[in-house]
């Protein structure tokens, strides 16, 4: 009992593999399901602020564009188990590696952090609690040109 | 009939060295030790607690100029069982440290109205170091179904004392 309770305590657990799946995580848009089996999924999503709101977030992977997450957005994408690197461009690239297993959900927060010329943004390791708090104030970005996405950092 | 142990055996593990995002590298090596004795159906010990085994550091990045923190991702890799290596999965264990960004641009903003100057100093302030202290818990699964010899099952199960189990 001690240890469990040490581990809710202590532990930050990144990813929420389908036999941990406690609340359902609703947003504006409707609920995040589970990854599809032989697949994991990952949540990008970014807080609505002031800060930096004018300014996208875009996610790409290699060289194709994953996401473009404006202030307050959020998508899914499937990915293949195995490595993976994430990475925004701009003013400064930054990078995120994630090692996606089957099953599992993976949370990445997009923030707009100071820059010389404008804002960066920056991905981070985030998890399913910090997401669920934020769920109810979030829109799946539809893709494209969502005109809620906001224009890209100068680079 | 030797003993086998299921995929997706969940198990409790303890990091035993302390990490930190600012002095992590990606591919980096660290101990971990199992915290949770895994048993069988009747409840004999298979892996009992204080085996050791290996994780790997996935992602790190040090904090960053403008209040970004650092970050850490962390997985473990296997549990050492005489000459088995009990393959695991589903830690990432990790997170960010204490993101200062928006005091940082918040301050700057107000700074720089008064003098542009004064602020360029803000830039160069890091957010904080992401840890994780030598002890941290975490749960992890067994990756796949493996089967011991009797050598590793004795070398990781139930400590046999004078012919009993303990």
């Amino acid at each position: 009992m001690k240890i469990l309770l040490s581990i809710a305590a202590c532990a930050t657990a990144l990813a929420a593999g389908s036999a941990f799946a406690a609340e359902p995580l609703v947003t504006k848009s409707g609920a995040v399901g589970d990854a599809k089996a032989g697949t994991g999924q990952v949540v990008f999503f970014r807080p609505g602020s002031i800060m930096g709101a004018a300014l996208g977030c875009t996610v790409h992977e290699d060289e194709k564009e994953v996401a473009r997450l404006g202030s307050g957005k959020y998508y899914v994408i499937t990915a293949a188990p195995g490595k993976h690197v994430y990475f925004t461009k701009g003013e400064a690239t930054d990078k995120l590696n994630l090692e996606v297993e089957d099953g599992e959900t993976y949370f990445v927060k997009c923030n707009i952090g100071m820059g010389v010329v404008a804002g960066r943004a920056n991905l981070s390791p985030s998890d399913r609690d910090t997401f669920a708090k934020k769920a109810k104030g979030l829109k799946l970005w539809a893709g494209g040109d969502d005109k809620d996405g906001a224009k890209d950092a100068p680079k | 009939m030797q003993p086998v142990l299921p995929k997706n055996t969940e198990v409790v593990l303890a990091v035993a060295d302390s990490l930190a995002s600012k002095t992590s590298k990606i591919g980096d090596r660290f101990r971990i030790s199992l915290a949770s004795p895994v048993t069988d159906a009747s409840g004999k010990i298979l892996l009992r607690v204080g085996i050791v085994g290996e994780g790997e550091v996935i992602h790190a990045a040090k904090p960053g100029f403008g209040g970004k923190g650092g970050e850490l991702i962390l997985a473990a890799r296997f549990l050492q069982c005489g000459d088995e290596r009990v393959p695991l999965g589903r830690f990432h264990l990790g997170g960010s440290g204490n993101d200062t960004s928006k005091t940082t641009i918040t301050t700057s903003a107000v700074v720089g109205a008064v003098s542009p100057i004064a602020a360029v100093p803000l830039m160069f302030v890091t957010g904080g170091d992401y840890r994780v202290p030598a002890g941290t818990l975490a749960q992890a699964r067994i990756n796949a179904d493996t089967t011991l010899t009797e050598a590793d099952a004795t070398a990781c199960g139930e400590v046999q004392i004078k012919g009993e189990s303990k």
